[in-house]
């Protein structure tokens, strides 16, 4: 708890009070929880936690937002109201944690969890610090019982744990940060470029946020693993998925899983009435994407990928791929490659809104990007230093590829090989690591 | 855990050794450059009474040989085409460091991009990657957040891509290094629009805070080290900015001089004497210097 803290201020040492009051209210009512035995008691208590934990995250990340909306709204009306934004620094991982306390309260509540009355446990879950800023979102009945075990430590498990760190930091460093650049170069000056610039700028960054996110899931979970706790897995290779439900069962399953867990099953999930189910499927998505920020293009994303989802929901075919494409094969078919082009084209339309600066610059440049310039020949600057770059990728790509049956790529790429060889590739990932480390780029998902 | 222990340290001695197998790229990238002014700089070859500093207008307006034979002091140029105030602030700190201080250094400004932001002048950090062997260019590298830390300990984080084109470089015509390190050109850029140019607008607002405070470092680092600043401003073909002017005179310490272009020369309204807008040729680069001269000799 003590390492977390430190992590944590580092950043900026006000913010641990917030955490501190997090912890506190949620170790309370837990304990509150568990004694009291009266229904109307207990939803009180629940909306306690709630409120308090949703209202930070309110005030520090929608209050702006909220603001401005309101008084454009009552323009509208001809009426100028007089309110300025406050200067709110939005504290790095509040989304995360917040919805970490959060299902712990909600756990306890439904009594699928019994509180615990170790604070000093309690207030490590919460700020266990490999991803205390940027998840995966963990459950109180899956990390909080790993804090009452005695630490072993375990050689396998480190080791794993290092090479996952490995894999992580290639994706963030070399990956994410190199087409961070191209993308945005393309993303700031997209008024200025052809159609098919602006394609290759979605496709840096769909493949920016994947490396940079799920890059650093790899480096929270391996490092967790060194000091002996197992967070659950949250990118399962959501690019080779063969349609958007798919998509969704592999991308920042951390997250889906807590929506789908605590806010879709509430609302009575599928198994209610066609009209309410399709409301569901509306709320879970919008929410989703405003849970990444006070943006209306975080909303767009999620309802457009709730449309996306809507035609396999209403034609009951949003579990048909519930394994991993081409499991048993060494590549896929045609099928399954139409698949999965067409799901990872429908994911880069969406990412153009959710990196766009508003709606506005979003349906520009998809605009531009369904124009005859099109078929113009791309037009960037440093277009040419670009081709290593897009080599890597698919060096990123095949591993990516061979590895997806594990739990990430080089889980147990090498394994078999004779030791000078698996050392020589690790090293050959390093030599890459630091030639090929692109301009620092801050991880996107600090911001959420 | 020791078996943990032992084989990560058997590991990282690995990475380490192949990390030092890289070293020879360090040593072969400097000879491979045909500019190698900065390299002189940083080993100490660099002591002369009279240095020039800028950018391009520095480089191929004025004429450190002439000025050499003129006032018999040995001059040189170090003013890299493309390059800013926090470049020079640089170079000029380099030059402090390894050499004897110089008597004066002649800083040309550039009207009026000196302090405001320019896509056309940077800092040239592509000087500095061949060069990424001495401790002094490297750690401005970290301290600009353009390397890592790890580059003080790793070879593999010093070098870049580019370190391993092992190609001799070459330079184009426009890039002729003369001995005392000028760059003019004797010919005329084509396409030009010759309309004769008179601009009066500058933002204090829209200054680069960074080439600001270099700006002013430079001054200070001149004059803590005892050296006579000359702060010159070379022509365009247009009038000088009346406000980039006032501007730079105003931040000009006392101590520091000035220096303008003769106005009133007519070769100054001939766009014959201009290889481009910003640039004289040959024949108007070598006027513009004997009025340097001139000055220096009044001075």
């Amino acid at each position: 708890m003590v390492a977390s803290y430190v992590f944590y201020g580092w950043w900026d040492w006000r913010f641990l009070g917030l955490i501190l009051f997090s912890t506190i209210v949620d170790y309370s009512i837990g304990l509150r929880l568990d004694k009291e035995q009266k229904n109307s008691n207990r939803k009180l208590l629940l909306g306690l936690s709630i409120l308090v934990n949703l209202g930070f995250l309110g005030f520090f990340k929608y209050y702006n937002f909220f603001l401005d909306n309101f008084i454009a709204a009552f323009s509208l009306f001809g009426r100028q109201l007089e309110a300025s934004s406050l200067r709110i620094i939005l504290p790095v991982g509040i989304s995360f944690y917040t919805f970490q306390t959060l299902s712990y309260t909600i756990d306890v509540y439904r009594k699928k969890l019994k509180p615990t009355d170790d604070f000093i446990a309690f207030g490590a879950f919460v700020s266990f610090f490999p991803q205390l800023v940027a998840g995966p979102i963990e459950r109180a009945t899956s990390l909080l019982p790993q804090f009452y075990n005695k630490r072993v430590f375990d050689y396998t498990r480190a080791v794993d744990g290092l090479r996952q760190i490995l894999w992580g930091l290639f994706k963030k460093i070399v990956i994410a940060d190199n087409c961070a650049e191209y993308a945005n170069q393309i993303f700031n000056n997209s008024a200025d470029m052809n159609g098919s610039t602006l394609l290759i700028g979605a496709l840096f960054f769909t493949f920016q946020i994947y490396g940079d996110f799920s890059g650093y899931s790899d480096i929270a979970i391996g490092t967790s693993r060194l000091f002996g706790f197992d967070l659950m897995r949250n990118f399962a290779y959501p690019y080779f998925a063969r349609d958007i439900a798919e998509f969704w069962r592999r991308w920042h399953i951390s997250l889906s899983t807590w929506f789908r867990d605590y806010l879709y099953i509430p609302l009575g999930g599928s198994r209610v009435s066609r009209p309410v189910a399709i409301r569901n499927i509306f709320i879970i998505f919008i929410v989703s994407g405003f849970w990444h920020g006070a943006n209306w293009t975080f909303m767009f994303w999620g309802t457009l990928n709730a449309l996306y989802f809507l035609p396999l929901m209403l034609t009951d075919r949003n579990r048909t791929y519930l394994d991993i494409v081409a499991k048993d094969k060494s590549l896929p078919s045609i099928r399954e490659t139409v698949s999965m082009l067409s799901t990872f084209l429908l994911t880069v339309l969406a990412w153009i809104f959710f990196r766009a600066e508003d709606l506005n610059h979003a349906f520009n440049y998809v605009g531009t990007i369904f124009s005859s310039s099109l078929l113009e020949f791309p037009r960037f600057q440093g277009m040419t230093k670009g081709i290593p770059i897009v080599l890597l990728l698919f060096f990123f790509i095949a591993i990516e590829w061979i590895g997806r049956r594990e739990e990430y790529a080089i889980e147990r790429l090498g394994l078999s090989w004779r030791r000078s060889a698996r050392y020589a590739f690790y090293i050959f990932i390093i030599i890459i690591l630091f030639l090929f480390s692109g301009q620092e780029q801050e991880f996107i998902y600090f911001q959420f | 855990m020791s078996k943990f222990l032992t084989k990560l340290c058997v590991f990282a001695v690995l990475v380490i050794i192949v990390d030092k197998l890289f070293y020879p790229i360090l040593l072969v990238t400097p000879q491979l450059e045909v500019d190698k002014r900065l390299e002189r700089v940083l080993q100490g070859e660099m002591n002369k009474d009279i240095i020039i500093m800028g950018s391009s207008r520095g480089a191929r307006n004025v004429i450190a040989q002439q000025l050499e034979d003129s006032l018999n002091q040995s001059s040189y140029n170090l003013s890299y085409p493309g390059s800013n105030i926090e470049f020079h602030k640089f170079l000029l700190e380099a030059l402090l460091e390894f050499n004897q201080p110089p008597e004066k250094i002649l800083l040309v400004v550039d009207d009026k991009a000196e302090l405001l932001p320019s896509s056309s002048i940077k800092f040239r950090y592509d000087r500095m990657y061949p060069l990424l062997k001495y401790d002094f260019v490297i750690d401005e590298m970290i301290d600009r957040g353009e390397k890592s830390t790890l580059a003080k300990f790793f070879i593999l984080s010093r070098i870049s891509l580019s370190n391993f084109d092992l190609r001799k470089k070459s330079f184009g015509r426009l890039d002729t290094i003369q001995a005392a390190g000028s760059m003019p050109i004797a010919f005329q850029k084509s396409g030009i629009d010759w309309q004769y140019g008179k601009n009066t607008s500058y933002n204090i607002q829209e200054e680069v805070p960074e080439k600001l405070s270099a700006f002013k470092a430079f001054q200070d680092q001149c004059l803590s080290a005892s050296v006579e600043l000359v702060l010159i401003f070379p022509p365009n073909f247009g009038d000088l900015n009346p406000k980039f002017k006032e501007r730079i005179l105003q931040l000009k310490k006392d101590q520091v001089s000035t220096f303008f272009y003769d106005a009133d020369n007519p070769i100054y309204q001939d766009s014959a004497a201009f290889y481009d807008r910003a640039h004289l040729r040959t024949k108007s680069a070598s006027i513009f210097t004997e009025e340097i001269v001139d000055y220096l000799k009044v001075q």
